[in-house]
């Protein structure tokens, strides 16, 4: 071992104390001498939040509670581990370990028990060596300078080093595709593929297709990638959204089912099978999902009120009515004091008291929802589309219809959400044609200031552009198409007459939006590209 | 209903080697610290235990790996791989119990050597090869990679033991007929690298294991050659 590991911070994450021991003396015997030790997830995360460690070596069964890869994903999400840190992870089998994980949470090593001492500080040397090396790369990324990380890796591509080239290759594939360069990604991918048909890097073609819109070609691509690796999770992800995109939701919803299925512990992925096969009408399949998701839920960072509120009106449209209760007790437990959990459990008591006949605890449940809807900004879709159906079921016309149109506006150019409202507003209000009226409508309206705001701008009223076009997104925050024209005609606008402080403030605000919205991240990418750009030139004396 | 409609047995399977893994790790230990109390005597029958130990772990692993694949729940994970680092793994693997045995192993390998592999299988399945051959080789065992015709890779493990015997050498490793519980003399390992190598496939061309005693060392010589 040529690394002194004398100055690094060390935590060991395992629950059984003699194994504990038995890997401290070998950290000891390699000259580390701070070491932190946690029996179980919550010890650790505890100990992350009170220092950086610049090494974590963590069984992935930590008994009855979180679990390793719960612990990493809990640690990434809540920032409590720097990028420069070396998350390893310690499994009994070496073959499970490619499933246990979606590619955003992978650690950076894993070690099979048992271990020796040259085993663990081989593996250490290799990461600190690969993290050094890739060093100005993920400083970058870190700081979301995604321009300079791709300025880093040109650089050390030029090195022409045939040790790391592939590597590289597939780093600056994917930076590419985060700023929207997809023929620069894809001719990266190709690289490899004239090598050797590697499974990632036909996984990347797909990616690039599916962000391009080209449908077809990426599900042709995916499809081949799972023929060949069929453990690659994640092209298991991305031929669900594609099927999504060309509207086949049984296909989406039986790719997604082999992926559970593979890697049953995900729960992000549980929680999507519960809404597509919901959405679907196959109950059985959600009704299962949905219960798997509260379970896994109990350890995870990505647990969601929704999961408890979906399963709760399955129970309600089949007559349920005390499961429906017990699960919104058991809602209200686990999310003490969320706007969302409040709304959704207000809702569902709604409908169930409105089933039920009875006029003042129908009042009582409904009159919480009103304060919930007006403080919070950040409702998701879904649940104001069942806040929508709830007005109408109680009278309120008119409270129903303006919800609605909000929701129109905002997803207008979103067609399969359109779909659901105009589906959903048929069914409750008994009116065929109102909601899609409205959206055509909607439409021609959107159409008609977005192109009277770009004609402003190109006869030089940047102003009056600018102020058409704001006022169309505060009317409709979450309309993607708007946003990312405000963003555009911004960016021109510093390009023509220099940054200002104020102008900054704007954008950035505009791209968090965007990202919060879920405009793709080749489209921000792009636009955060652009920006690092004239920031750079304004600088400059 | 039968009993074993209740025993969900992938679960107790990885469960219990989890356990035995545990296990493995703190026997591990304590040879280790025996064997630091012990430095000037001989280790004879340290180094037999540790050697025992590692058959397990590696025994532990076919079994798992292959229940997996008989139940179409295993593809390897090909990725682009350098030879060096794979025989290097191998090595950190085994360097304790060479030295306990008195051993030599020694690596010949060209320092940008591509293979296309699953490096987490084939450093198991290199292993269970090198642990092995300590029971035979009497000084020294080479472990080697080159780049042979058509693109393949060869792995080999060479020692200076009394070679294969013969009904190893006429029998092919991929048929059940190595496997043989009766005799004991299971040949399981081989059978595990020789399934773990078919599954490594370029185009038409597959991996496969060959056994001889053409050893420039004077006893047995394996080879994994990967497509």
């Amino acid at each position: 071992m040529n690394v002194n590991l004398k100055a690094y911070k060390v935590l060991l994450v395992e629950d059984f104390s003699t194994m504990r021991m038995s890997i401290k003396s070998i950290l000891y015997q390699a000259g580390v001498q701070h070491i932190v030790e946690a029996e179980n997830a919550s010890v650790a995360l505890a100990a992350m939040e009170k220092q950086k460690f610049d090494i974590v070596l963590c069984d992935y069964n930590l008994g009855a509670s979180k679990n390793g890869q719960q612990l990493l994903e809990e640690a990434k999400y809540r920032k409590l581990l720097p990028y420069t840190a070396i998350f390893i992870m310690v499994t009994a089998e070496q073959a499970s370990s490619m499933v246990l994980s979606a590619m955003e949470n992978k650690p950076d090593e894993y070690l099979a028990k048992p271990f020796n001492a040259q085993q663990l500080f081989s593996r250490i040397e290799k990461q600190i060596l690969r993290k050094s090396y890739l060093n100005d790369i993920e400083a970058a990324i870190d700081k979301d300078d995604l321009l300079l990380a791709i300025a880093h890796c040109n650089k050390l591509l030029c090195e022409q080093n045939p040790k790391t080239r592939t590597q590289l290759l597939k780093i600056g594939a994917e930076l590419a595709i985060n700023v929207g360069d997809f023929k620069t990604a894809q001719q990266y991918y190709q690289e490899v593929l004239s090598q050797r048909e590697l499974a990632w890097a036909k996984h990347g073609l797909g990616v690039i297709a599916f962000l391009q819109n080209q449908f077809d070609t990426a599900i042709g691509l995916f499809k081949e990638v799972i023929n060949q690796a069929p453990m690659m999770i994640e092209t298991y992800d991305w031929l669900t959204k594609a099927y999504e995109a060309v509207e086949k939701s049984q296909d989406a919803q039986d790719t997604l089912k082999q992926a559970v299925e593979l890697s049953p512990q995900a729960l992000v992925r549980q929680q999507k099978l519960a809404v597509l096969a919901q959405k679907a009408g196959n109950l059985e399949v959600a009704q299962k999902a949905y219960k798997v998701a509260i379970k896994l839920g109990q350890n995870s960072v990505y647990t969601s009120c929704q999961d408890f509120a979906g399963l709760a009106k399955m129970y309600v449209k089949t007559n349920n009515i005390k499961e429906a209760f017990k699960l919104i007790t058991e809602m209200r437990g686990r999310f003490h004091k969320n706007a969302e959990a409040d709304l959704r459990a207000a809702h569902l008591e709604t409908c169930i008291y409105f089933g039920q006949q009875n006029q003042s605890l129908t009042d009582q449940a409904y009159a919480k929802i009103k304060p919930i809807t007006q403080q919070h900004n950040d409702i998701p879709k879904d649940l104001l589309l069942d806040i929508a159906e709830v007005h109408f079921l109680v009278g309120n016309i008119e409270a129903s219809n303006q919800l609605i149109g909000d929701l129109i506006g905002n997803y207008v150019d979103d067609d399969s959400f359109i779909n659901e409202i105009v589906y959903r507003h048929q069914f409750f209000s008994n009116d065929e044609f109102y909601a899609d009226e409205l959206f055509k409508r909607t439409k021609l309206e959107l159409i008609e200031v977005n192109n009277k705001g770009v004609n402003l701008f190109k006869q030089g009223h940047v102003t009056e552009a600018f102020e058409l076009l704001e006022g169309a997104y505060n009317k409709t925050p979450n309309n993607k198409f708007i946003l990312m024209n405000l963003a555009k005609i911004l960016l021109r606008d510093i390009r023509a007459s220099g940054l200002t402080k104020d102008k900054l403030l704007k954008m950035n605000a505009y791209i968090s939006k965007a990202v919060a919205i879920g405009v793709s991240q080749d489209k921000t990418g792009n636009i955060k590209m652009e920006l690092t750009k004239l920031t750079a030139l304004s600088t400059k004396p | 209903m039968k009993p074993s409609e209740n025993i969900n047995f992938p679960a107790i399977l990885a469960f219990s080697v989890h356990e035995m893994k545990n296990s493995l790790s703190s026997i591990n230990n304590l040879i280790r610290h025996l064997t630091q109390q012990n430095q000037l005597n001989a280790n004879k029958e340290l180094g037999q235990l540790e050697f025992e130990a590692n058959r397990m772990n590696n025994n532990l692993m076919q079994l798992l790996i292959l229940y997996k694949i008989d139940e179409s729940k295993f593809t390897p994970n090909v990725d682009e791989c350098f030879a060096i680092d794979i025989l290097n793994a191998v090595v950190e693997q085994q360097a304790s119990l060479f030295a306990i045995n008195s051993l030599e192993l020694t690596i010949v390998c060209a320092e940008n050597l591509i293979c296309y592999c699953d490096s987490h299988l084939i450093i198991n399945a290199i292993t269970t090869v090198v642990n092995n051959s300590q029971r035979y080789a009497r000084t020294k065992v080479l472990l080697s990679a080159v780049a042979e015709e058509e693109g393949y890779v060869r792995f080999s493990v060479e020692d200076d033991g009394a070679g294969y015997p013969a009904h190893f050498l006429h029998s092919n490793a991929m048929d059940n007929k190595v496997v043989n519980l009766s005799t004991g003399s299971t040949g399981l390992g081989l059978f595990f690298v020789a399934t773990i190598a078919k599954m490594h496939v370029n185009g038409d061309k597959k991996g496969l294991i060959t056994l001889n005693n053409h050893c420039p060392l004077g006893g047995a010589k394996f080879s994994l050659l990967l497509p």
